[in-house]
């Protein structure tokens, strides 16, 4: 019973609704499914874990789908001029400053985190649309970067490894580095850690630059699939991110979660938005289970919260 | 010996003059006019043709919509809150009344939109003010399902469009003193708002809750009702804006007002009204609201690009938001 | 107006217990009418649970309170005030951005469910009124923003009166005030005395005690052992000995010999909280650093620990200078700190004991870039044995545990800080029971036996006096007097009580 404990819960609920899903929806059960599902998935899984390591220090990151926008259109536009590769590299080397830039106004300079990331998202936007004119930009026509999102590794899309070997790779930093720790204790009592010794700005820091390189590894994926520079790539990003956390058992109050937790989000989230394509339900309703998803995740951790806070208040000691 | 409570009078009962004790004059509130007027100065020095009265009469109408989606705002973040979801509420609405009113008449059917308006921002209220989740992630959840709904509703209709002579029509096209039908309901929206936060006891208890909700709660006042209905209004002027959307295009569009309700946001805190709570007026918003059009109508007629607009609209918001936190922290230190 | 000395407001018997501490034992209160009633406690006497109760914000677990011998069952500080008794807090209560005259009626507008058309004088007599009665003019369209901490002050006091209250509660209403502002309330006072109020008066300054409050209640360890005795019969020292009550010198427990210097301090000073501080601590020396709230004590331990910064002064350990660094160069420079308020500053809630426990040592106990969930345990095993953590579970979430054992694992955390120098504890068993006490106890000595300096910054006198080889009595922001082990603890209260300046001038705000 102690090791089912140690389980998340949403891991349950993953499973059960895969069962759901291969019993109840059509096409489900077919490779070519899965494909696509993790085709797909892979992308939100990378930038959940990023928003997941966010949230933990208490954060916030909504320029995400900025900062993928951004990748795109920095790479299009070099592409010609310096090749495929380093064009990449510039796509990358934006992002990775966008997530600084945000990382030190908020961890230093202790500016609301949802005010700094909205401000990036829509100066970000901006910027990518003035970049290239207001229409997107497409490849010039030779240059090929469909590699990265095409290619596949014994049957399974390179994007599906990339954000396997991000989540492994993350998930020791968090469980099994005292980085991953130290982020805890910032999110549980960022006072306490403080005084614990632990440098906070630093990790907050960290946190967001870390969020921002698996960003750009998934603006990579985006850019590579459609070979062209779009402002509006892909603006609801940030709100899907956010929605897996939440699902997946991340408390927005921070302190608590995994990556793990972050995966299983997306794979509830991708199930649910798959079961409504194979169900033939039109693409609305994927916004709206999107909106009612993250109200009802982020109610019943509070309602938990509460209920948890009253059974444990006999436990409470005060100062006299 | 009698103590004085005010190093300013010497006499008791005495009295601030009537102007000022009407409006509550002082600097902070008079930072928000005065910014609307640098921006007119501005754009009049380096726009051609931003001076002249149709131009003046452009302004004013284009930003009708945008004045009473920031009164909305307004009324919450009054109460140290915030609601994004306007913008696709406003949207909502204008879908709603089109396709019921072949069903329900035009009155009934504008109703209905203001209707939508309100239950949208009630929910939204309930679910802030009722189980204490964070207004960002409550409004943001709201947003995506009243934009499904509103994609859904468009899906399933045959016509978005207003069809003949309505009251609607009127609204948009004719004009009474060369200024818009519209803009004079605006006006007229704005002091029915003005008169709520100045002679209703709710308006004096939005107050109350955004200046101190402790003291709030401990005088009596309440509380939750107070925030609910801050919400419900909101909503409810989201369905204004709605009508005045329709008004003015003749259609309705689902993806219609993206991005207005920042604007909205962005037009109270420039107008000087606090996102701390506690303070602010309908002119404060309204003020806001102008500079924002006037800044827009100016790069309009620059010829800049509608992104480089943005860009700049979006450095403007950001701008905005970050002074009014830096004064916030500065004035607690 | 009521008549004179009946009695107003009564206590008998308050209890409370939270978990596994127990606030308040029995305490008593009698409040009469027109009477100035001072309310006294060190931390952890029960001061501010007895004060919650009063004002409806806590329900007692046993005992009742009395007002005008109608027993009060108020469920919430609005109830209470309600019924007449009425707090002023630091914190106000008041709306800065709106008027006074909107402040003073906030009440009667919060109830109203009409608009009103004319908010004319006639709205405002009453509150006008009670301002004249008691010696204040108001110009009633101010915003209360403009307002200093003391004329608010004097505001809630105005609204108070005029809406009819039966008792104020004053809570330290002199922290943020000066000479000439203190004056001015105590002349308010004076007044409404004369009107028959009662006033509960909450301080733990002597002087005003002395000048201000006829009578005096002094709690000590949940119980009340002065009751209502009259300030013109009694002396600092006596008050001083009911508030810490009955210190016996056990220094049966041996120490070791301290080594070489450690810790220099020359000069150290923190704003308001303290100045002119010179100290030196040897090696596995522990030095005690004791005296009342608001005597600086508590602040020095702070800035040595580095938790709060120094305004002027040097503090040198092994030479080198560390004054002014952030919290993290403390602690990387070997000096360990355990913070006075453990739930806000110490504990990391929803985490594992395992992971509070071992929150500073990850330089240590990590292997190359990893750490494990075990040798998290390993590091912090023994120490939970050696001190007696129970439950011992290190999975369980800290939640779990009574406050002295969350307090044995903040300890633990420092224990496990590498290549420790020096280390800080602020009220090392505050809220902690009797056997987790002695654990703790046994753990700083053991600590110290090893060779590390000890700083041990406590209200606790007994505490102090048991552990310390010296021990500084801190008074009024000065070093007042250094004494030795095994001292009188009559000489250490004598010391504390004296004043510095001759009577009756009243202190200036601490930081």
């Amino acid at each position: 019973m102690h090791m089912l404990k140690r389980w998340p819960a949403s891991l349950w609920v993953f499973i059960a609704l895969f069962i759901a899903c291969l019993i109840a929806v059509p096409r489900f059960g077919t490779v070519q499914n899965f494909v696509n599902l993790g085709r797909m998935a892979a992308i939100l899984a990378l930038v959940s874990i990023g928003q997941g390591v966010v949230i933990m220090v208490r954060g916030l990151d909504f320029s995400i789908g900025s900062a993928v926008a951004l990748f795109s259109v920095a790479t299009v536009l070099c592409a010609p001029v310096l090749g495929v590769a380093p064009a990449f590299g510039i796509g990358a080397v934006a992002v990775l400053c966008l997530g600084m830039l945000n990382g030190v106004l908020i961890s230093y300079l202790k500016l609301p985190a949802f005010l700094v990331t909205l401000g990036a998202m829509i100066g970000v936007h901006g910027l990518c649309s003035v970049l290239v004119g207001g229409v997107p930009i497409e490849a010039p026509v030779g240059i090929d970067m469909s590699g990265l999102a095409h290619a596949g590794w014994f049957g399974i899309p390179v994007p599906a490894w990339l954000a396997a070997v991000a989540f492994g790779g993350s998930y020791v930093l968090m469980e099994y580095t005292s980085f991953g720790r130290e982020a805890h204790l910032i999110g549980s009592n960022p006072r306490a850690a403080e005084l614990a010794g632990i440098p906070v700005p630093l990790r907050i820091l960290q946190a967001y630059v870390l969020n921002a390189m698996l960003v750009a590894v998934a603006g990579a994926v985006l850019t590579s699939r459609l070979g062209s520079g779009q402002p509006n790539l892909y603006p609801e990003l940030p709100f899907e991110a956010i929605a897996a956390c939440a699902i997946g058992g991340i408390p927005l109050t921070g302190g608590k979660g995994s990556p793990l937790h972050a995966v299983l989000g997306v794979c509830i989230l991708a199930l649910f938005m798959n079961a409504l394509v194979l169900f033939n339900f039109p693409t609305y309703l994927q916004s709206m289970l999107l909106g009612v998803l993250i109200v009802e995740s982020v109610l019943v951790q509070h309602l938990a919260g509460r209920f948890a806070w009253r059974a444990g208040s006999a436990q409470m000691q005060t100062n006299t | 010996m009698n103590t004085q409570l005010s190093s300013a009078s010497s006499q008791p009962w005495s009295r601030l003059p009537r102007l000022q004790q009407m409006t509550s004059l002082n600097a902070q509130a008079l930072s928000g006019p005065m910014a609307c007027m640098l921006m007119i100065a501005v754009m009049a020095s380096i726009s051609p043709g931003f001076v002249s009265a149709n131009n003046f009469g452009n302004i004013f109408s284009q930003s009708s919509v945008l004045f009473v989606l920031a009164i909305g705002q307004m009324f919450v973040i009054l109460i140290r809150g915030f609601d994004i979801s306007v913008g696709a509420v406003a949207a909502l609405a204008s879908v709603v009344a089109v396709q019921a009113m072949p069903h329900v008449g035009e009155s009934a059917a504008i109703m209905l939109g203001i209707m939508t308006g309100l239950l949208a921002g009630a929910l939204n209220g309930y679910l802030i003010a009722c189980h204490g989740l964070q207004p960002i992630v409550v409004t943001l959840g709201t947003t995506l399902v009243v934009r499904g709904a509103a994609t859904a509703l468009e899906e399933a209709a045959d016509s978005m469009s207003l069809g003949g002579d309505g009251m609607l029509q009127l609204l948009g096209y004719a004009a009474f003193l060369g200024l818009p039908l519209l803009v004079w309901l605006a006006a007229i929206i704005s002091l029915s708002a003005w008169l709520i936060t100045r002679w209703l006891p709710f308006g004096r208890w939005l107050y109350m809750v955004g200046g101190n909700p402790e003291a709030a709660r401990l005088v009596g006042v309440p509380v939750r009702s107070t925030e609910t209905l801050a919400y419900a209004l909101c909503g409810a002027c989201a369905g204004l804006a709605g009508m005045f959307l329709l008004a003015r295009s003749g259609t309705a569009i689902a993806t219609e007002g993206a991005g207005m309700e920042l604007q909205a946001i962005a037009a109270c805190v420039i107008g000087g009204i606090a996102l701390g709570g506690g303070r602010g007026s309908v002119w404060q918003a309204l003020a806001g609201a102008l500079f924002i059009q006037a800044l827009l109508n100016g790069l309009n007629l620059l010829g800049s690009s509608p992104f480089v607009s943005e860009m700049v609209l979006g450095a403007v918001i950001v701008s905005a938001g970050i002074l009014d936190y830096v004064v916030r922290k500065f004035k607690r230190d | 107006m009521e008549t004179k000395d009946t009695v107003l407001l009564e206590a008998r018997n308050l209890s409370k217990r939270f978990g596994a501490t127990c606030a308040l034992l029995s305490a008593d209160l009698e409040l009469r009418s027109g009477q100035v009633h001072a309310l006294m406690g060190e931390n952890g006497a029960g001061k501010t649970t007895m004060v919650k109760m009063l004002v409806g914000a806590l329900q007692p677990d046993s005992g009742e309170i009395l007002l005008e011998g109608k027993r009060l069952s108020n469920r919430s500080v609005r109830d209470a005030v309600a019924a007449g008794i009425v707090p002023v807090y630091q914190h106000s209560t008041l709306f800065p951005e709106l008027s006074i005259a909107e402040n003073l009626r906030a009440f009667d507008v919060a109830s109203t469910s009409l608009p009103r058309l004319h908010r004319g004088a006639a709205d405002l007599a009453p509150y006008l009124d009670a301002a004249a009665r008691i010696g204040i003019d108001l110009d009633p369209a101010k915003p209360v923003r403009m307002l200093s901490m003391a004329e608010r002050q004097l505001l809630e006091i105005v609204r108070a009166v005029a809406r009819n209250c039966k008792l104020l509660l004053l809570d330290e209403p002199t922290a943020a005030l000066n000479v000439q502002e203190a004056l001015r309330l105590f002349d308010v006072i004076e007044r409404l005395k004369e009107e028959g109020k009662g006033i509960i008066f909450i301080s733990h300054k002597l002087n005003e005690i002395s000048e201000i409050c006829d009578v005096v209640t002094v709690l000590r360890d949940g119980r009340t052992v002065m009751n209502a005795a009259a300030t013109a019969t009694l002396t600092h020292r006596d008050i001083i000995h009911a508030m810490v009550g009955p210190v016996s010198a056990r220094t049966d427990t041996a120490l070791h010999d301290a080594g070489g210097p450690c810790l220099e301090v020359s000069g150290l000073a923190c704003g308001g909280a303290f100045q002119d501080m010179s100290l030196s601590v040897r090696r596995g020396e522990i030095v005690g650093i004791a005296g009342l709230i608001g005597s600086g004590a508590l602040e020095a331990g702070e800035v040595l620990g580095g938790a709060r910064e120094a305004t002027q002064g040097t503090i040198k350990l092994d030479g080198k200078e560390i004054a002014g660094r952030s919290r993290r160069y403390f602690k990387q420079q070997g000096v360990g700190l355990v913070p006075a308020d453990r739930t806000a500053d110490g504990i990391f809630p929803g985490l594992s004991c395992a992971a509070n426990a071992a929150a500073s040592a990850y330089d240590a106990i990590q292997t190359g870039a990893f750490l494990s969930r075990q040798a998290e345990y390993d590091a912090s095993n023994m120490l939970f044995t050696a001190l007696r953590v129970r439950p011992g579970d290190p999975d369980l979430p800290i939640g779990a545990l009574s406050g002295g054992n969350q307090q044995k694992l903040v300890i633990i955390r420092n224990l496990l800080v590498p290549d420790m120098k020096l280390l800080v504890v602020l009220e090392p068993t505050r809220g902690v029971d009797v056997h987790a006490r002695d654990a703790i106890h046994s753990a700083i000595i053991d600590a110290a036996s090893k060779g590390v300096a000890v700083i041990v910054a406590s209200s606790d006198l007994e505490e102090v006096m048991a552990l310390a080889h010296r021990i500084c009595l801190m008074r009024n922001g000065r070093l007042a007097r250094t004494f030795p082990r095994g001292a009188d603890p009559a000489e250490l209260l004598a010391c504390m009580g004296e004043s510095d300046s001759p009577s009756r001038e009243l202190h200036h705000a601490h930081a």
